[in-house]
């Protein structure tokens, strides 16, 4: 298999297996950087990174030109109206579906066969002679070990933010699995965990900060900990991969979230974070409209940031998390 | 009481409401299958704005007594729900599918249905930020649209009494409206989820018979299945299992409504000088999606303006009239925040020529020849919002043509997820097929006047529509 086409995805939702085993390379396109571009297609009150993604699209831009098909799936109802229309003003090919907010048992069986519509579609487009469920499992087995040996050395606290950061995002846009990793030899005092919307290639603030000030730093999201995959699917086939990712996605879309919440609660103990901060993009309704609840349930100190990718967010930004961090110094001194 | 047909304000309608027959007023009774007599209802605008909603004191209103009955019903939704609730009944909270739920709601006796998203216009009509500020405390803060103030309702219980069920669709929706629902469930309301389904064309060909989307029959499946379980929750809820017949006798109800709507829609809208203001034909629309809480009373609100509507028009009357030509036409795209900009837009010289409230689903018949779960499934893809921005665009430029619109008005919605892609594709296509006058803006919260801003934009774009006017003679 020459993986010669790559199938373009966005949310950890999708079974990335799936296009391993249909021949083409995922590519979960999370990167930044396109957003003016965007800016000149659509109202600019729109969530930045879906700005960014249909601007590099429309531009060819980076990690998005060489997208060949996109796996439009219909998650929050910006990045649905995005691959709405995604093919009538790019030309970019769109094989959509709808990941479900429900979580019931139903709405995981429909979502496993919506997968397999796109496949089907793939392959009658041409992007595709057929699917091979063993390519499919054997590839998803060394993702998931690969995800164990970065789940462990992030909850260790003990690599430095900047390099865990371009681990993780490695691991989502490059598909490189570690092995292992190279772990130091004490956890920094300060330990804050971060949770919230995507934080994409090009976008360093957080954890760039972090390391300034001698933090550690925890990615619970779904660039992190929350888009690694877990669940060991039964087998190749596209329903049980599609099932698998399913079952594993734990973002705060869901409805009900409780599960998220709790998820989150339970990683924040495990990796022994002293704070969370909660870093949600302009307009993600979802993340930021839960604010007060993460406040109210969330055991440690919460710092709320909104950003939006742009220059001056990361002075706002640095400020703030230094504040954060001082203060948590001063409470675990 | 026939005459004048013009419009007034709230204090004059005042001395003319007393002048009402008492045959007339003693009709207009809601809940007579809960209260013994029923409850009367036939109160003024203006006494309506005593109790809290103060934008009523800056609209005008239609003059005939059946429009009046209109306001008075609507604005009465409030008092039917608290003495539903006292006399036993149980209350369901819908939300976000404006109009489907009602279908299956309404199957049920011995309970009211309201949707929880009217709320949305609740802090214009009031001029007052109470619901937001308490939906700002519990975090649904001021990015979100205004559908926020369902929150504060939700915790004040100001608005409605407290839900037995919330019936909340989700996935293929607002972020804005799917967050404020999530933090519904988080102050201990009961909140039953399903799945909204986004239509996607399928292999197998299947358009809805009505609205002509096309849909995959997977999907279709599926849907059906999320609202077999919404009947469910209900049963449970109210303690009764549903039978097909209860549902059928559902759709046929809602069928009989929506025909009314829709007929009033074609009667006015299609108008050169149309026999009702735009105020009152944004409340009756509105009525089609959920009965306003009465699934019996609604029929006569609605008749009784229809029949008006029918004399104005083979009498030559209308409310609009004083123009030497008849008023420019305008298509309006999202229900506005701030009603008071529809009588400002007829104050310019215009009318409304079509709407795109959201709802416009919910004027499609629902399918008989099949089962009552397939129909209401059929007509949740009908839904524009589920659309993409496009197709809404197309199906805005096809009633555009039928209404005869001269001009296409979008006030956005400031947070609403769907407005920063929706705006653009809908100004552009109208534009780039009808080459005609579109203007964008959204709608600022401005208790106790028209935003100066809005007020600008909307002379402008009155001026350059009669122009256009004149220059196409």
């Amino acid at each position: 298999m020459n993986h010669s086409r790559l199938l373009g995805y966005l949310c950890r939702a999708f079974p990335p297996a799936v296009a391993v085993g249909l021949g083409m390379r995922p590519v979960r396109a999370v990167a930044v950087g396109s957003e003016k571009a965007g800016e000149a297609l659509v109202r600019p009150d729109l969530c930045p990174f879906v700005k960014s993604v249909l601007g590099g699209v429309a531009t060819g831009a980076g990690v998005f030109g060489s997208v060949d098909a996109w796996a439009g799936m219909y998650t929050c109802d910006m990045t649905r109206r995005l691959f709405q229309e995604l093919e009538r003003m790019t030309g970019k090919p769109v094989f959509p579906f709808q990941l479900p907010a429900t979580r019931s048992p139903e709405s995981a069986l429909w979502f496993a066969d919506s997968v397999g519509e796109m496949a089907k579609n793939l392959v009658l487009a041409g992007f595709s002679s057929g699917y091979d469920a063993g390519a499919a499992l054997a590839w998803e087995r060394k993702r998931i070990a690969g995800a164990a040996v970065l789940r462990n050395a992030a909850l260790s606290f003990r690599v430095p933010p900047m390099e865990l950061h371009r681990l993780f995002l490695d691991f989502f846009l490059e598909n490189r699995f570690p092995s292992r990793v190279a772990i130091g030899d004490n956890p920094p005092g300060v330990r804050v965990a971060v949770t919230g919307s995507v934080i994409p290639r090009g976008d360093d603030t957080v954890p760039e900060t972090l390391a300034e000030l001698g933090a550690g730093y925890l990615p619970l999201g779904c660039t992190g900990l929350a888009g690694l995959p877990r669940t060991v699917p039964e087998d190749g086939s596209i329903r049980s991969l599609a099932l698998a990712s399913f079952e594993d996605t734990k973002c705060i879309r869901n409805r009900p979230n409780a599960d998220t919440f709790k998820w989150i609660r339970e990683q924040t103990g495990a990796g022994g974070a002293n704070g969370l901060v909660l870093r949600t993009l302009s307009f993600c309704d979802l993340w930021h409209t839960e604010k007060e609840r993460f406040r109210r349930d969330i055991p440690v100190p919460v710092l709320v940031l909104s950003g939006d990718f742009s220059p001056g967010e990361r002075g706002r930004t640095g400020v703030r998390l230094q504040a954060f961090v001082e203060t948590l110094e001063a409470l675990h001194a | 009481m026939r005459d004048p047909v013009k419009k007034l304000t709230a204090r004059e309608w005042e001395p003319r409401a007393r002048e009402i027959p008492d045959e007339f007023r003693n009709s207009c009774r809601s809940l007579r299958s809960m209260v013994p007599g029923g409850v009367e209802y036939l109160f003024t605008p203006w006494e309506y704005s005593c109790r809290g909603d103060l934008l009523l004191r800056r609209l005008r209103f239609d003059s005939s007594p059946e429009a009046l009955r209109l306001w008075a019903f609507l604005f009465s939704e409030k008092d039917r729900l608290f003495l539903a609730k006292n006399a036993g009944a149980k209350i369901i909270a819908l939300m976000k599918d404006l109009g489907q739920t009602a279908i299956l709601s309404y199957a049920f006796p011995g309970q009211l249905s309201f949707y929880a998203d009217e709320l949305w216009w609740a802090p214009c009509f009031a001029e007052s930020t109470h619901l937001l500020d308490h939906a700002s405390d519990l975090g649904a803060t001021d990015e979100l649209c205004f559908v926020r103030a369902v929150l504060g309702a939700m915790k004040t219980l100001d608005y409605f009494p407290r839900p037995d069920l919330c019936v909340a669709g989700v996935g293929a929706c607002c972020d804005d409206f799917s967050a404020v629902m999530q933090l519904v469930e988080g102050i201990g309301i009961p909140v039953h989820w399903w799945e909204m389904t986004t239509p996607i064309k399928g292999g197998s060909g299947c358009v809805t018979p009505f609205g002509g989307v096309p849909y995959s029959a997977r999907d279709l499946a599926f849907l059906r299945g999320q609202l077999g379980g919404v009947v469910r929750a209900l049963g449970e809820t109210l303690g009764m299992r549903c039978t097909g017949e209860m549902l059928r006798g559902s759709v046929n109800r809602l069928n009989r409504l929506r025909a009314l709507v829709r007929n009033l829609r074609e009667m006015v809208y299609g108008a050169d000088y149309p026999p009702l203001p735009g105020l009152e034909m944004y409340l009756a629309e509105f009525i089609a999606i959920h009965t306003c809480s009465e699934p019996d009373e609604c029929f006569p609100v609605l008749a009784g303006l229809h029949r008006v509507a029918e004399e104005r028009l083979s009498a030559g009357l209308s409310p609009l009239a004083g123009e030497k030509e008849p008023p420019l036409r305008v298509y309006w795209v999202y229900p506005p925040t701030d009603a008071s900009l529809i009588t400002l837009l007829e104050d310019l010289g215009g009318c409304i020529a079509g709407t795109d409230y959201f709802i416009n689903h919910a004027f499609l018949p629902l399918r008989t020849a099949t089962d009552p779960l397939t129909a209401v499934a059929e007509n949740c893809f009908d839904d524009r919002l589920l659309c993409s921005p496009s197709r809404r665009a197309d199906e805005i430029i096809r009633d555009v043509r039928h209404f005869r619109a001269e001009g296409v008005l979008v006030s956005g919605i400031f947070g609403a997820s769907h407005c920063p892609w929706d705006d653009r594709v809908i100004q552009e296509k109208v534009q780039k097929e009808l080459g005609l006058p579109v203007m964008v803006f959204d709608v600022p919260y401005s208790p106790g006047r028209v935003s100066e801003q809005v007020r600008s934009r909307m002379e402008a774009f009155m001026e350059i529509v009669r122009h256009h006017r004149e220059k196409k003679r």
